[in-house]
């Protein structure tokens, strides 16, 4: 197999004085829809934001395209191309959708995503794009989100719970709007406390436990019994 | 005509407090700092402005070439590797660190100028002045005070909804964390906004300089007229800025029409019977 687009080995990580992650490694390939399901509270959130730079961690716990990013700012590891949708959407509420879409873009990766790309994939922001963003449904604030980070042209975009709060119809929605991203070779890694939708959308999984991963591989070569004990825990 | 002339001077008056506001309310608005030596700074800002037109014989305004450059290259530098560290959940280190500021400002000047009263010359202009009939006269210096604060006001909220520094600056005052993710490096972000706040604080200082006596310890009472001036206006509103200046400064010169004594003291009492009626300020939060 080709040497993986990211690779964390090892990683432990948290916060002030609670340590949230031990010992975690897994490989994400290029192009690959990775799902990271576990319960609440496993670490899934904190793993993205370590990966994203926004938590602390030693220099050799990641590693992209065979550089060692771990503890590099936040700011760097966007402009390497790894952009984050973080969960609650986040918008920043002092600028309209198309402000919030540009600051995406302005200082990232040169690459095919533009505001006539993102509104091509969600037509109904080109029609609210002046609108402050917090006038936007939860469904259209999350679009902004997704496309907010895609302006950065990322080769690797991390969801965090996209579809939390969010009605059925409209998840159904944004869902279809992800193969429209990957399909471009961009490799994501998934949060999702919907497991059948994450693994429905995913190549891989790895499922944390308390901080530690459980159980990884294809979905298809696990039982359903065996994901549901490392996601719960079988003691 | 007293009244309306005293009223007139007010609204004047009002640009230079505006100005005083104007930096004191962008760096609470983009980083939530709450700068104790802003006074100190206008001051700096008439110190240097008297050293370059001393040592260069420069006319003041043109010194501003000069003196507004050197301000925000030293709050930058203040900013980025002083204040910066300082930023996080607590209001109250930068606070301190701030006030530190002030005792070490207004000691430093003392040390190199002592605490004699100084004034910058201007070649005629802070006596100048036009007659708009009605026996109204209104002073040159006081009238491009205030247009300065006007130019200041759109100047700013052009580079506020119309750039992309501006952009940047709404995005980290809103979230902080999630502008680190559009490869925003909140430390550089923070000290632009620290260097743009001194220059136009150096603006102030110069006006400063040429309108009045300054000495060592003239920073926090212009401290006290800025904020009393962002409070008035409203916090996060840039013409409420203007508006809080305005009030600020008509109290002063009515108060001053009464017994000259009463003139600091009216532009207080003012501004507590604002805070009492109007708590959030006229103008409550737009944004920029």
């Amino acid at each position: 197999m080709n040497a993986p687009l990211l690779r964390i080995e090892n990683l432990s990580s948290g916060y002030a004085d609670f340590q949230a992650l031990f010992d975690v490694s897994f490989d994400l390939h290029a192009g690959e829809a990775l799902a990271l399901i576990g319960a609440n509270g496993a670490g899934k959130s904190t793993l993205l934001k370590t990966i994203v730079g926004l938590l602390p961690c030693a220099p050799q716990m990641l590693v992209h395209r065979g550089d060692k990013i771990g503890g590099l700012s936040a700011d760097k590891i966007v402009r390497r191309g790894i952009a984050l949708v973080p969960e609650g959407r986040r918008l920043f509420r002092s600028l309209s959708v198309e402000e919030n879409l540009i600051i995406g873009g302005e200082r990232g990766r040169a690459g095919e995503w533009s505001l006539e790309r993102v509104y091509a994939l969600f037509p109904i922001l080109r029609e609210k794009r002046q609108q402050p963003s917090t006038s936007l449904s939860g469904g259209q604030q999350q679009m902004v989100a997704i496309g907010r980070a895609l302006m950065a042209n990322p080769e690797i975009i991390l969801f965090d719970e996209i579809s939390l709060g969010l009605a059925p119809a409209i998840i159904k929605d944004i869902y279809a709007a992800l193969p429209s991203i990957t399909s471009t070779g961009v490799s994501a890694i998934l949060v999702e406390q919907d497991v059948t939708r994450a693994l429905g959308f995913a190549q891989s999984f790895v499922c944390l436990q308390e901080g530690r991963v459980s159980l990884a591989g294809k979905p298809a070569d696990h039982s359903r019994a065996d994901i549901v004990a490392a996601y719960f825990g079988s003691h | 005509m007293d009244w309306l002339n005293a009223i007139v001077q007010g609204v004047l008056l009002g640009g230079l407090y505006a100005l005083f506001a104007a930096g004191l309310s962008l760096i609470f608005g983009v980083m939530r700092l709450v700068n104790i030596a802003h006074g100190d700074f206008i001051v700096l800002g008439s110190y240097l402005t008297l050293v370059v037109v001393q040592t260069l014989g420069l006319n003041p305004f043109v010194a501003a070439l000069i003196v507004v450059p050197l301000m925000a290259l030293f709050s930058y530098v203040l900013q980025r590797f002083l204040l910066n560290p300082t930023l996080g959940k607590d209001l109250l280190a930068p606070l301190l660190v701030t006030f530190g500021l002030s005792i070490i400002i207004q000691n430093g000047l003392l040390t190199l100028f002592t605490a004699d009263s100084r004034r910058v010359m201007a070649g005629g202009i802070e006596t100048a002045s036009v007659s708009i009939g009605g026996g109204l006269n209104l002073g040159v210096l006081p009238l491009a005070m205030f247009a300065t604060a006007i130019a200041v006001i759109l100047g700013l909220e052009f580079i506020f909804t119309r750039t992309s520094l501006g952009r940047a600056f709404r995005a980290t005052s809103d979230d902080a964390e999630i502008a680190k993710l559009m490869a925003l490096d909140n430390r550089h972000i923070y000290a632009m906004a620290m260097a743009l706040s001194a220059g136009i604080v150096a603006l102030a200082g110069i006006f400063l300089a040429v309108r009045t006596n300054f000495d060592p310890s003239t920073g926090p009472m212009r401290l006290i007229f800025g904020f009393e001036a962002v409070i008035i206006g409203g916090l996060g509103s840039l013409w409420g800025t203007l508006a809080g200046g305005i009030v600020l400064g008509v109290a002063q010169t009515l108060g001053a029409l009464i017994d000259p004594g009463y003139q600091v003291l009216a532009g207080h009492l003012v501004f507590f019977l604002i805070l009492i009626l109007r708590p959030r300020g006229l103008f409550p939060r737009m944004d920029g």
